[in-house]
């Protein structure tokens, strides 16, 4: 599994990277897929919480019209879709897939 | 003479007010770019509380640290959206802020979930998009096993990742 990387992501993430790699005698990573491959989970595990709030959402709407505050779910699923819009630009300047959990990958 | 007239204001400055003050003042007569970042950088730091940085200990007076300390200083305190901004202005990385936001967003997330148990399925969902990603299965029976042995190796080390987080 061969994942191109930019100097982008080559800050302290890769020498966390190397660490593990270290304690890892039979791993056959570089330390550049290891490093992306962190970057990509972050993004598939922020995409398995959005799905997870979404569903709390559908679950238990705000009813309309009610002056009801968005709940808790509402509030992260926003915070979520920020940050995953970031972690795609990550992606994209460092060559990664971006994972996405209920959609493959992008 | 002029730079050294600044540096000797600069030198003078003990108190965030007083530092506040003459940052706009050399910020609106636009002596230097590099002023008007200054000055965005301690409004940021003094609306979050970390003015401090920006004085020395010992003497008290201004000093101003690296810009990658301020940086680290301002995602240490979940300030994500200040750090990017300090950086930029600073022609720093971004990125790293947005991976270590996405690091203390998912620690959040995970204190109300059953977190062990989200891992291993997004841990699988990775070891498919992993193999359906990689070229070499395609390839003859030693790029297979050694295109197996990197999904095992990530497998591996992203569980051990992933739990790190929660």
């Amino acid at each position: 599994v061969q994942y191109k990387t930019s100097p982008l992501v080559a800050g302290d993430f890769f020498y966390q990277s190397a660490e593990d790699m270290r304690t890892e005698p039979t791993s056959s990573l570089t330390v550049e897929n290891l490093a992306a491959e962190k970057i990509f989970l972050l993004s598939l595990a922020l995409s398995w919480f959005n799905g997870e709030f979404n569903d709390q959402i559908d679950q238990h709407p705000p009813a309309s019209g009610s002056g009801q505050e968005k709940n808790e779910a509402w509030k992260h699923f926003e915070v979520l879709q920020e940050l995953e819009a970031k972690m795609i630009q990550v992606s994209v300047a460092s060559h990664i897939p971006h994972g996405n959990y209920s959609h493959d990958v992008m | 003479v002029r730079e050294e007239s600044e540096q000797s204001m600069m030198s003078h400055i003990q108190t965030p007010y007083e530092l506040g003050h003459l940052l706009r003042v050399l910020s609106t007569v636009n002596l230097h770019a590099k002023y008007k970042t200054l000055e965005t950088t301690c409004a940021l730091l003094s609306n979050a509380g970390l003015v401090d940085l920006l004085f020395d200990k010992e003497t008290k007076t201004f000093t101003l640290p690296p810009a990658e300390t301020i940086v680290d200083r301002l995602a240490e305190a979940a300030l994500f959206d200040d750090a990017r901004t300090v950086a930029v202005a600073n022609e720093l990385d971004v990125d790293s802020i947005t991976v270590q936001q996405a690091q203390h967003t998912l620690k959040q997330f995970s204190l109300s979930h059953f977190w062990s148990i989200a891992v291993e399925r997004i841990v699988s969902h990775s070891i498919s998009c992993n193999v359906s990603n990689s070229n070499s299965l395609l390839g003859n029976m030693e790029e297979n096993q050694r295109a197996v042995r990197a999904v095992q190796d990530l497998t591996t080390c992203g569980r051990r990742f992933l739990l790190s987080i929660g």
